[in-house]
């Protein structure tokens, strides 16, 4: 088993505002050994990297803590054409230091520090705010700008939100991985209100393209763990990577996972082939040059991203929900920014619009709630 | 590159040559082979050597087989969509496309009348091949 590389910066940067925060206060104690600057904004240490063309590689030597002044919930970017469900994603920090080949932060970020930001009194305050009108229903993701744990025994923000969702009964809050990072989480009193997700993929992408994260065989360790500890479960096969030998290493991770977890207590399984903004093909060739992820069958789609062309990806995922399905039939499946026709050709069913989807999902989520 | 100095040889435009060098280089990461190999393997020598195909065409046809090897499902589906619409043997004033890169299942058709008497004609045309059209819809 191999865990992800721990996270350590050459330097922190911290903004005089937040000095005193709780977050701040842990991340220095937990990190005495990293030099520190105090600044009245972090921002000129980003701006002294900007038009360096390695800036992406040396802004992650850089932690900053920062003082949010914006929304800490902000609502998934709609994309015509293609289904996905309706979520909310939780601002709390950006970047990571997993170095996934294919990570869109790359291309989608304009700040290549790796950011938190640590007023998480005002982030809980407006969280407390939205969550008031008991008829509405909140999925918020975590992962979305960052991996969730993988900052964790640094920031212990998780360890804070998990409680603080726990008592929220129209709220859900996911996290995605790729790391091992639960053992902070395990004894928490979560109340059936956290979903914990990992993003699995075959040992081949994980040792050539995700280069830095836990393996499979430590990640499905940990999903156990949080399994045991009672936590709902949720699994990304995302992104998907087209090989030669694709069927059987995607067929045996399924059989693998499931050889370990319990399928009646997993959420949700989601399955999403590789896509990528076009500008990340000289990204990837500049920073991973080994990488051989860009030269798949990828067409242009209708949303301006770079995926495989549709009768490919769409035998992919049927192959891979019917191997889910085999597990377990009620394993609920769902496909990941994808079109009503591969929706149609791989499930079977389209969902009618996002808000069916989202629906779908929150019952499932809540008729697994302890 | 040899590729530039074919291309330039064929007199390709610039946004072709780009589109060359791209396929090419693809292909060679990919596989992880020489310019050589992957020249050899789409049999350039003997396509410039032809006598009978001007050099817009051997162009054309260099793009192809570009497009081919570097995209050999999806050039798969493009080639077995034209076979199935040349079977149609429609008229020059009917024109039926796929999505962009066939990425929504479904077909474009065009037609362009000149009178109410064409486009009877175009539409009873149209009914005729009504039942075999399904060999378009990738």
């Amino acid at each position: 088993m191999k865990p992800a590389v721990a996270y350590l910066p050459d330097e922190i940067v911290v903004e005089e505002s937040v000095k005193q925060a709780p977050v701040t206060q842990r991340v220095l104690e937990r990190l005495s050994q990293v030099p520190v600057r105090f600044l009245p904004d972090s921002n000129q240490v980003r701006f002294a990297l900007s038009g360096d063309k390695q800036a992406q590689t040396k802004g992650k030597k850089v932690l900053a803590l920062v003082n949010h002044k914006g929304k800490f919930l902000k609502p998934r970017a709609d994309v015509p054409h293609y289904r996905c469900y309706n979520y909310h994603y939780l601002y709390w920090g950006t970047n990571c230091h997993l170095e996934c080949t294919y990570c869109i932060l790359q291309a989608f970020l304009n700040n290549p520090l790796i950011t938190l930001h640590v007023n998480t009194e005002d982030l809980k305050k407006e969280l407390t705010e939205r969550f008031q009108d008991p008829s509405s229903f909140w999925r918020v993701s975590s992962g979305e700008v960052a991996d969730s744990l993988a900052m964790e025994p640094i920031t212990g923000l998780m360890e804070e939100l998990i409680p603080f969702f726990a008592q929220h009964d129209n709220a859900v809050l996911e996290l995605k991985t790729k790391t091992s990072l639960v053992d902070s989480l395990l004894k928490l009193d979560h109340r059936g209100r956290t979903v914990v997700g990992w993003s699995l993929n075959t040992p081949k992408i994980i040792q050539e393209e995700e280069l830095k994260t836990s393996d499979l065989d430590d990640r499905l360790a940990a999903a156990k763990k949080a399994q045991d500890a009672g936590y709902l479960i949720g699994f990304h096969l995302d992104p998907l990577v087209y090989y030669h030998e694709w069927e059987q290493d995607y067929q045996q991770l399924i059989q693998k996972t499931f050889s370990l977890i319990d399928p009646n207590r997993v959420a949700w399984v989601s399955i999403g082939g590789l896509r990528f903004l076009p500008e990340m093909k000289s990204i990837i060739q500049q920073r991973f040059p080994k990488s051989k992820i860009i030269y798949g069958e990828q067409i242009r789609g209708t949303d301006g991203k770079s995926r495989y062309f549709r009768p490919l990806r769409a035998e992919m995922f049927k192959k891979i929900n019917s191997w889910l399905k085999e597990i377990s039939p009620n394993l609920f499946t769902y496909l990941c920014m994808e079109t009503p026709e591969v929706w149609e050709e791989a499930l079977g069913f389209v969902p009618e619009n996002d808000a069916h989807l989202s629906q779908l999902m929150d019952e499932r989520a809540l008729s697994l709630r302890s | 590159m040899k590729i530039n100095e074919i291309a330039d040889q064929l007199k390709a435009s610039v946004s072709l040559k780009r589109e060359f060098k791209e396929a090419l280089s693809d292909c060679m990461k990919r596989d992880d082979a020489t310019e050589e190999s992957i020249l050899t393997q789409i049999e350039l020598e003997a396509l410039l050597e032809h006598n009978d195909l001007s050099r817009a065409q051997k162009c054309q046809e260099l793009r192809w087989r570009l497009h081919k090897l570097r995209y050999p499902k999806l050039a798969e589906a493009e080639q077995r969509f034209q076979q199935a619409k040349k079977k149609l043997c429609l008229p020059e004033s009917i024109h039926i496309n796929p999505s962009d890169f066939f990425e929504k299942k479904e077909i474009k058709i065009e037609i362009k009348s000149r009178s109410q008497k064409e486009f009877k004609e175009q539409i009873n045309k149209l009914k005729t091949i009504q039942n075999e059209i399904d060999d378009l819809f990738v």
